[in-house]
């Protein structure tokens, strides 16, 4: 798509938007859930299936923390069936999948004269992902290194993370805390180019001459990032507790032919 | 052109071709097939492998986590993942990873077990003859009863299958308690005639018919005061225990030390022990109980961490009532069983002088030359001037806390190659013979013949007195009482895998730990007696938890 292209100025935008849809239709016993295997007829392959983190236990819900066996400053999970307690049968849900809404992409340059200038943005929108890096650097047993989030304190009576414990390894219901948004809005590249002159060029007895700073993934935006301390969501499945850092790159360049 | 790519067109094709039949050529040589099994090494090796899930449960830390906490004689230390199975908290739940590792690996055995003996039975393996046949069928039988026995004092109701199941399934039903120990009896019934009744120095490990009988006493024991009662079952258990004790060599070691000497392993006391090695290629994750049960030592003043006095991952911790009224301060000068069985002096092999970080509060400095006492645990209290007067760091029971407290030496394992290795090579002890003069003694309580349970109860006391204490740790028929008796099992098997099992059979339980473990005591309660069965059986069963029910409470 060409925006303007007036003289010496040309700006060309390109954009790109994918939407996959998957679910299971039936399985080798009908259309029939199969929970052990996590396989639910109506929902992509990737579901993740478990109780709903909706908060944490706050001061003033003490009794209600306590009728479902649950101490202030524990991971408060759904009780969907409203029957006064947790339990495997009634109370885990879908809590998401894999397959994101949407992804999309926009690619934008513009030449002036002899410049060019041109940025990606790439974002991924609405899967789930499951984030074995917290699970493994979020115990909040005080025993060992932690992530720096917002925990759960008498004076801080957050709904993000539980209280830290130092009589458990990890918290109670901590598999809720590894559910992570996949979302993130990237900047995938940008580039910066002029291309010198061919009077230039032919002084200096080259064919041609380009110099050009670039920059690749320089912004990454995310919550699990910003808010939760990760490192990049931007994954298929499950992020170990081995990630590689993202990395961001910066290069000046010069491009010569002979 | 045209012609051009149309001929490699055409070579690309028959190479496609050529390469497919060498590909349908391939033999994979790295996976065995179920035909294996046929052959006689594969058949003994599939019955090893029973004998290796054995390993699922005695030697990790499920099995301690599943005897020793929660109980009345230890609690929590101050590290360790599975505190909640000690504090009977919430997240003692469906999802505990070790007891869902635990019940599949059992299960595992079982399975394996049940198609070894379908195969036996039906004259499937070459060259197995009929004595050995016989002799492996009852061996994979006392197998299979053990993880169900096992399996039903953990979870109660549980499914049974005897027969091989070798595709897919998610047809399991839970078979009641009664059912349960049925099976579990037939086996082991059908199994005592064909077991020796010793095993060479190569086969040691394998099933003998002492092992069977003694497990056979056990079985009636727990039975008797299980949902599943039957009126003969303490005649069967006096019955089977006394046939442990007179028909075979078993005999009690001279002094309680021996018993536990890692250079003693095979001793004339065990009759049936799970095996491990110091051969790093068939010992797996090894037998890991001595990192568990020992105390902080190695961060205090002249101390570090060495093989000889382990790796301490504090998880266990002797109760009060352990410490001072089982082994009750006013008879340890006549009773060994407590200064053989926890440790009280570590000397110092880190010298120097230290002037912080002292937890014996009388003193503000110490200096320690290689080898002197660098730590000393009394066991009874002492005065402060009693304590400033040694020039060594005194732990006396009012200073104990969750990382500083006597240390069961049980399961010291010296003979590891490095400090921080896990994997240890002690045999565990499934059943000893002081154990069957116990089991016999209960069962005789029960049965009201209190003289011959004092004569079984003697057995042990006179073993575990200090020289010439003989007489006087001798009781009489008067005090062969179960109270007496359930203290009694424990300093003789303080640590053993046994505490929790012997409280639920005993029905005391919930009293038991409400009245003695500080951390357990708020937490438990009476649906505590199972274990929370693994979500991940009731999902991968037909109609879930409809015809697989959680067990009450969890």
């Amino acid at each position: 798509m060409i925006n303007i292209d007036k003289g010496d100025f040309r700006w060309s935008t390109d954009i790109q938007w994918t939407k996959n849809k998957e679910k299971i239709v039936e399985l080798a016993n009908g259309k029939v859930d199969d929970v052990g295997n996590s396989r639910f007829i109506g929902q992509p392959i990737t579901a993740i299936y478990d109780y709903q983190k909706i908060g944490i236990w706050q001061a003033d819900e003490a009794d209600e923390a306590a009728s479902y066996s649950r101490n202030v400053g524990e991971i408060k999970v759904a009780d969907l069936n409203n029957d006064g307690k947790i339990d495997a049968d009634n109370d885990r849900t879908i809590i998401g999948s894999q397959i994101p809404d949407f992804t999309a992409g926009i690619t934008n340059r513009f030449n002036y004269k002899n410049f060019d200038f041109s940025f990606f943005i790439f974002t991924r929108v609405g899967s789930t992902i499951i984030s074995s890096f917290h699970s493994d650097f979020n115990s909040l047993a005080g025993r060992y290194n932690n992530l720096d989030i917002d925990y759960w304190t008498p004076t801080n009576p957050t709904n993000e993370f539980p209280r830290p414990n130092v009589n458990q390894e990890s918290p109670l219901n901590s598999s809720t805390l590894r559910y992570f948004s996949g979302t993130f809005v990237k900047v995938r590249n940008i580039n910066l180019g002029y291309n010198v002159p061919d009077d230039l060029t032919q002084k200096m007895k080259i064919s041609s001459l380009r110099l050009y700073l670039a920059a690749q993934q320089p912004f990454n935006f995310s919550k699990y990032r910003s808010k939760y301390k990760g490192i990049d969501n931007e994954t298929f499945d499950s992020i170990g507790s081995a990630q590689s850092y993202a990395t961001r790159q910066f290069i000046i360049g010069a491009n010569v032919k002979f | 052109m045209k012609a051009k790519f149309k001929l490699f067109l055409y070579l690309t094709l028959l190479w496609g071709v050529a390469g497919c039949s060498q590909i349908l050529d391939e033999v994979p040589v790295s996976q065995v097939g179920s035909q294996y099994y046929n052959s006689l090494a594969g058949f003994e090796g599939g019955v090893n492998a029973v004998y290796t899930s054995m390993r699922s449960y005695y030697g990790a830390e499920v099995s301690t986590n599943l005897s020793v906490f929660g109980t009345d004689t230890y609690t929590n230390g101050s590290d360790g993942s599975y505190k909640y199975m000690n504090q009977y908290t919430a997240s003692f739940g469906s999802n505990v990873s070790i007891l869902t590792n635990l019940w599949n690996s059992l299960y595992s055995g079982i399975n394996t077990a049940n198609i070894l003996i379908d195969l036996a039975n039906t004259d499937g393996v070459t060259g197995l003859s009929e004595a050995a046949k016989n002799q492996r069928i009852a061996e994979l039988k006392f197998l299979r009863a053990h993880a169900y026995f096992l399996l039903t004092q953990n979870w109660g109701n549980i499914a049974i299958s005897v027969n091989g199941i070798t595709n897919p399934t998610k047809d399991f039903t839970k078979a009641t308690v009664a059912e349960v120990y049925a099976v579990i009896l037939a086996d082991l019934i059908a199994a005592l005639p064909y077991l020796p009744t010793t095993v060479g120095n190569a086969d040691y490990g394998r099933a003998t018919q002492g092992a069977c009988e003694h497990m056979l006493a056990k079985v009636y024991l727990t039975k008797a005061t299980s949902e599943a009662a039957e009126s003969t079952d303490f005649e069967n258990a006096a019955t089977y225990s006394s046939h442990v004790i007179n028909n075979y060599s078993y005999a009690l070691q001279s002094d309680y030390a021996l018993v536990h000497d890692q250079s003693n392993q095979q001793n004339s006391e065990i009759i049936w022990a799970v095996q491990y090695s110091n051969d790093v290629l068939t010992n797996g994750s090894g037998n890991m109980t001595h990192l568990f049960f020992l105390m902080e030592y190695d961060v205090q003043a002249g101390m570090i961490r060495d093989i000889a006095n382990g790796r301490p991952w504090k998880r266990y911790r002797p109760t009060d009532y352990l410490l001072n009224v089982i082994f009750n301060p006013a008879d340890r000068s006549k009773d060994s069983r407590f200064k053989k069985s926890f440790k009280d002096t570590w000397l110092s092999n880190s010298p120097g002088t230290f002037t912080s970080g002292l937890f014996d509060n009388t003193k503000t400095s110490v200096t320690f030359a290689s080898g002197d006492t660098a730590i000393y645990i009394p066991g009874i209290e002492w005065t402060v001037e009693q304590r400033a007067a040694k020039k060594f760091q005194v732990l006396v029971p009012s200073l104990y806390q969750a990382n500083l407290y006597p240390t069961l030496s049980k399961y010291l394992d010296p003979l590891r190659p490095e400090i921080g290795t896990s994997a240890g090579s002690r045999d565990v002890f499934v059943a000893r013979l002081a154990d069957t003069y116990l089991i016999l003694a209960e069962a005789n309580i029960k049965l009201g013949r209190s003289q011959q349970a004092a004569d079984a109860i003697n057995m042990i006391r006179r073993r575990a007195a200090w020289s010439g204490m003989e007489s006087e740790m001798e009781i009489t028929a008067s005090d062969a009482t179960m109270e007496f008796l359930m203290q009694e099992r424990e300093r003789e098997l303080s640590g053993e895998l046994s505490r929790w099992y012997d409280l639920k059979r005993w029905g005391v339980l919930v009293s038991q730990v409400q009245a003695y473990n500080p951390d357990g005591a708020a937490g438990i309660q009476s649906y505590h007696n199972l274990r929370p069965i693994p979500q991940t059986q009731i999902d991968r069963t037909e109609g879930t938890s409809t015809n697989f029910p959680q067990n009450p409470g969890y």
